[in-house]
């Protein structure tokens, strides 16, 4: 091996040890110009330390805020996909049909909902009716959660919380009803800041956005709650055994309530948390579906 | 709960590979540029840049280092693009680099004082050499990932790093006063 050969050789096995928190290791006859790289490579490899704590952190909680985000974006493309499912297997590919069938779609959505708003006969429709009634109850306080919804606290009885009762919903237009048959709506609908020990609530309010009556398995659903610090769940609220119907354009109401304690009973320390509820299917005019909800708004936890 | 399944592997996935490379890709970047700050900020851009394209990247095709430092390359090529070369010296002086907390306080200036002259005569090098260097000292990568991310062969690399830091050690004020 030619001798420039053989002291590159020795100088990148010994800064390979300087990298590895190694010594160098330097022949007696190596000569001066090798020494003195060598030398010089142990205060190259010295230059800079790495990030620091605050700025590692900041970046990662900031990176998985993002991931959360990207996820809930697939998801809603998972669901304008099905949507776009049905149309393919109902219409043939032409241009021309699938003109002629938006547009019909078009037409009769925009006839319905004139005609259930009473645009047509200046009669209200059983629906208009419906919403004007269920605003006027929610002014009195009919239909608030307070008054519909029994709270009660998680625990090993009764591990998911709440009571759930009908309400009526507003009239949605025909492609909510195709493309979300069963919507969740959750109350606060931005992150939750909760102090140490203090019950954290949502209202979710499940919306049969069809025409027809389905049948929900199983209801409630599971919920899993998360550390975002350690991604690891801290509590998994067991699903029912129980299905429940929902009748056509109405409501479910539910209060779920975390006391803040894990799967052993433990106060959880203070972190970010998200809930996701589990996957239920939905069943109506013979046919089932399956439906994911996004996770609920970020709960923190505050430092005792 | 498959979903929650799939939700958590990717954030278990993601946030395993954040924890090993990060500070990997910082002090490369932070040998490339003059300042903390930027070194931050360019930093933050990469992971960004991965995470946006994480389900594109595939293992078959280049292991995640080779994946993750060519994006921080790219994110240092762009910023030096927009920026330009700039002297480098005046920015790092604004700076208090803390790294070494346990030295005395004169000897901490004397550090980073050093520091400083090293960043200067880095500056100095080729783009290429630059690069090397940083990937080298500032990543730990053998010269494997190196060739992988730079495109040059093996012993290339093992050649133009031996290079690069023989004239950086000549470029140093030391080794002019010695020669001299």
């Amino acid at each position: 091996m030619p001798r420039h050969k053989r002291e590159e050789q020795d100088f990148l096995e010994n800064i390979e040890r300087l990298i590895a928190g190694e010594e160098a290791s330097i022949g007696e006859d190596a000569d001066e110009d090798l020494r003195t790289a060598i030398e010089f490579s142990r205060r190259l490899s010295d230059l800079h330390t790495g990030p620091s704590v605050e700025f590692k952190d900041k970046l990662k909680s900031r990176l998985l805020m993002k991931l959360t985000e990207q996820e809930n974006a697939a998801r809603q493309r998972v669901e304008k996909n099905w949507f776009r499912d049905i149309l393919d297997r109902l219409v043939p590919e032409s241009p021309v049909w699938r003109t002629a069938a938006v547009t019909l779609v078009m037409i009769f959505a925009v006839v319905t909902v004139m005609w259930r708003t009473g645009m047509f006969t200046g009669v209200s429709s059983p629906v208009a009716d419906v919403v004007e009634s269920a605003q006027r109850g929610v002014e009195k306080g009919v239909f608030t959660a307070e008054a519909v919804v029994e709270e009660a606290e998680a625990t090993d009885a009764a591990p998911l919380v709440g009571l759930s009762e009908e309400i009526p919903a507003p009239a949605s237009t025909l492609e909510a009803a195709i493309v979300s048959l069963f919507d969740m709506q959750v109350t606060p609908s931005e992150s939750t800041i909760a102090e140490y020990r203090h019950e954290v609530s949502y209202q979710l309010t499940f919306s049969n956005t069809s025409d027809e009556t389905i049948v929900v398995t199983p209801f409630p659903p599971r919920f899993t709650i998360a550390c975002e610090g350690t991604l690891r769940p801290v509590r998994i609220l067991t699903e029912s055994d129980q299905s429940r119907e929902v009748g056509a354009l109405a409501s479910i109401v539910y209060v779920f309530t975390w006391d803040q304690r894990d799967d052993d009973d433990t106060q959880v320390p203070a972190d970010w948390y998200t809930v996701y509820p589990g996957t239920v299917t939905v069943t109506g005019s013979g046919e089932s579906w399956m439906v994911d909800f996004p996770p609920l708004p970020r709960i923190l936890v505050q430092s005792p | 709960m498959s979903t929650i399944n799939e939700a958590r592997s990717a954030r278990e996935t993601f946030t395993e590979l954040y924890e090993e490379f990060l500070p990997k890709v910082f002090r490369y970047i932070r040998y490339r540029v003059n300042s903390v700050q930027v070194a931050e900020d360019l930093t933050s851009g990469t992971f960004e840049k991965a995470l946006t394209n994480f389900t594109r990247f595939s293992s078959n095709k280049a292991s995640f280092s080779t994946w993750i430092f060519t994006i921080a390359r790219n994110t240092v090529i762009d910023y030096y693009r927009v920026h330009g070369r700039r002297p480098m010296v005046s920015l790092e002086k604004a700076e208090i680099d803390v790294s070494s907390p346990e030295l005395p306080p004169d000897e901490a200036v004397e550090k980073q004082e050093e520091r400083e002259k090293l960043q200067e005569c880095l500056s100095g090098l080729s783009r290429e050499e630059q690069e090397l260097v940083s990937m080298k000292f500032g990543s730990g990568l053998n010269n494997r990932q190196i060739a992988g991310v730079t495109g040059l062969s093996e012993s290339n690399v093992g050649t133009k790093l031996y290079r690069a830091v023989r004239k950086l050690r000549d470029s140093f004020p030391e080794a002019k006063n010695a020669q001299a």
